[in-house]
């Protein structure tokens, strides 16, 4: 234990010296982006988000605009609001400790992971039309969209879903079946829906992009 | 260089001076409102900057930079589409030093949402959501909200082709949203509109125009700014309530 005055705040001023000594570094060096006026007539191709947003834009490829940029990020905020109720084991706190907290870890690390992939993506790999460009590649000629697209029909896209969740609950059930035990029921329960709804995002990545598929499930009124 | 107030008014300012003795030095947090964010002592483990990077320090300082910054870019911004372009470019070419303002406070801005991620992946990964701080945590992922809110609403402010144009892609979500947007599922049966969907509720119109950006303004410079602010005193008070941030975990 030690007073944290003098030696903690004087790092902290060190710290903060130094940021600003960086900031102030940028802001003579690098110009921040300005285009020509707006113009609600002229739609840019491609049109991007600003980079932190990039994720949302680039799960509108494979998913419909209500599922991609409403639901997967409410689901997201909920899933973190609900770490602390879903790891509350104080064992691991206040220290780097994978070993002791993989349950913890390993969706989180994969979520993280996921989104930094989306937005890599986005970034670097999307050009006119938000198409499938490499760096090296040209924007100056723009490639024939991809066609031949399939969807599922009504009765093997429920069964896709309702397997997958299903399957996967069962699997993941059986494997922490001692954690069952100690953790309850509903907490299990949404343990697993959101690792494996997070799993399914992924799913879908791939069969759109390997694949082809458009649509798992496509009913009147909305689509999957 | 030493500064010869009467003793009496340094007193009625400062009320007892720096701290001259070991005593002194572990009173100082008490005695400032400033100083007043630290414990009276921390555990040399804690002060280690490889444990925490100090990166909510760092959200916190750009959040500061940005706010003086930000008030400073208000006296010369005039959030009307005729004149909120204009004021840009007039920012980096006849305003002195404008462009170096307009620069800090844009890089800050982006910092923020760096740091800000950084500092949620450190709590996580050193477990310090768990009992007694799961309430702290929330209130993280609220700021982290507000984060994004402000960086958005920033973002159109300076009404260019990006600004623009990334702002629809953002709007476009909102006509998208089930039940309460015109285009999303169920919108159509409910009777949503774009002119009465839950999108309209913040741009004011069916479309990007004068009363989103006024919209987008008083949510950036004031509103989004001010819950900050709240739930930022929330979050550092907690972190010293059951942080324990003295003591081991």
């Amino acid at each position: 234990m030690q007073p944290v005055y003098p030696g903690f705040m004087f790092k902290e001023f060190l710290v903060a010296l130094g940021c600003l000594l960086v900031l102030a570094w940028l802001g003579l060096l690098v110009q921040a982006p300005l285009d020509v006026p707006a113009d609600p007539g002229f739609t840019p191709n491609p049109a991007k988000a600003p980079w932190y947003f990039l994720g949302v834009q680039e799960l509108l490829v494979y998913f419909d605009t209500w599922l991609a940029g409403v639901v997967i990020p409410l689901v997201i905020v909920a899933a973190l609001i609900a770490v602390p109720f879903l790891d509350n084991d104080p064992s691991g706190a206040g220290q780097y400790s994978f070993r002791k907290r993989k349950a913890a870890m390993v969706p989180f690390s994969a979520g993280i992971l996921l989104w930094v992939l989306l937005t890599v993506m986005a970034a670097w790999f999307r050009g006119p039309n938000w198409d499938w460009y490499w760096p090296w590649e040209s924007w100056g000629m723009a490639k024939p969209s991809r066609t031949g697209f399939a969807s599922l029909s009504i009765p093997w896209g429920l069964a896709l879903i309702g397997g997958y969740y299903l399957g996967g609950f069962l699997l993941i059930g059986s494997l922490m079946r001692r954690r069952y035990a100690s953790w309850g029921r509903l907490r299990t329960a949404v343990y697993v829906f959101l690792g494996l709804s997070m799993a399914a995002v992924a799913v879908k990545i791939v069969l759109r992009l390997v694949f082809n598929l458009r649509y798992i499930l496509s009913t009147p009124w909305f689509r999957i | 260089m030493p500064v010869n107030l009467p003793p009496e008014f340094k007193r009625m300012i400062f009320r007892r001076g720096m701290p001259r003795t070991p005593a002194e030095n572990l009173q100082l947090p008490r005695r400032s409102i400033f100083w007043h964010l630290h414990p009276t002592r921390i555990s040399a483990e804690r002060m280690r900057i490889r444990f925490s990077w100090c990166l909510g320090g760092i959200s916190f300082l750009l959040f500061l930079v940005t706010a003086v910054s930000g008030a400073l870019l208000m006296i010369y911004y005039r959030p009307v589409v005729e004149n909120a372009y204009g004021d840009i470019l007039d920012l980096g070419h006849t305003v002195v030093l404008g462009g170096f303002l307009r620069n800090v406070h844009r890089w800050a801005g982006h910092g923020i949402v760096i740091t800000v991620v950084l500092h949620m992946l450190r709590v996580f990964y050193t477990g310090c959501y768990k009992p007694p701080r799961e309430f702290n945590w929330i209130v993280g992922v609220g700021l982290l909200l507000i984060v994004f809110g402000l960086a958005f609403t920033g973002y159109l402010l300076p009404w260019d082709q990006i600004s623009y144009w990334g702002t629809r892609i953002g709007t476009n979500l909102l006509h998208a949203v089930p039940f309460l947007g015109a285009d999303g599922p169920f919108g159509d049966h409910l009777g949503m509109r774009p002119d009465s969907d839950v999108a309209y509720l913040l741009l004011g119109d069916a479309d990007l125009g004068q009363r989103a950006l006024i919209r987008f303004y008083s949510l950036h410079v004031f509103i989004l700014p001010l819950l900050a602010a709240i739930l930022l005193s929330v979050h550092f008070w907690r972190v010293r309530k059951d942080g324990k941030l003295a003591m081991k975990l």
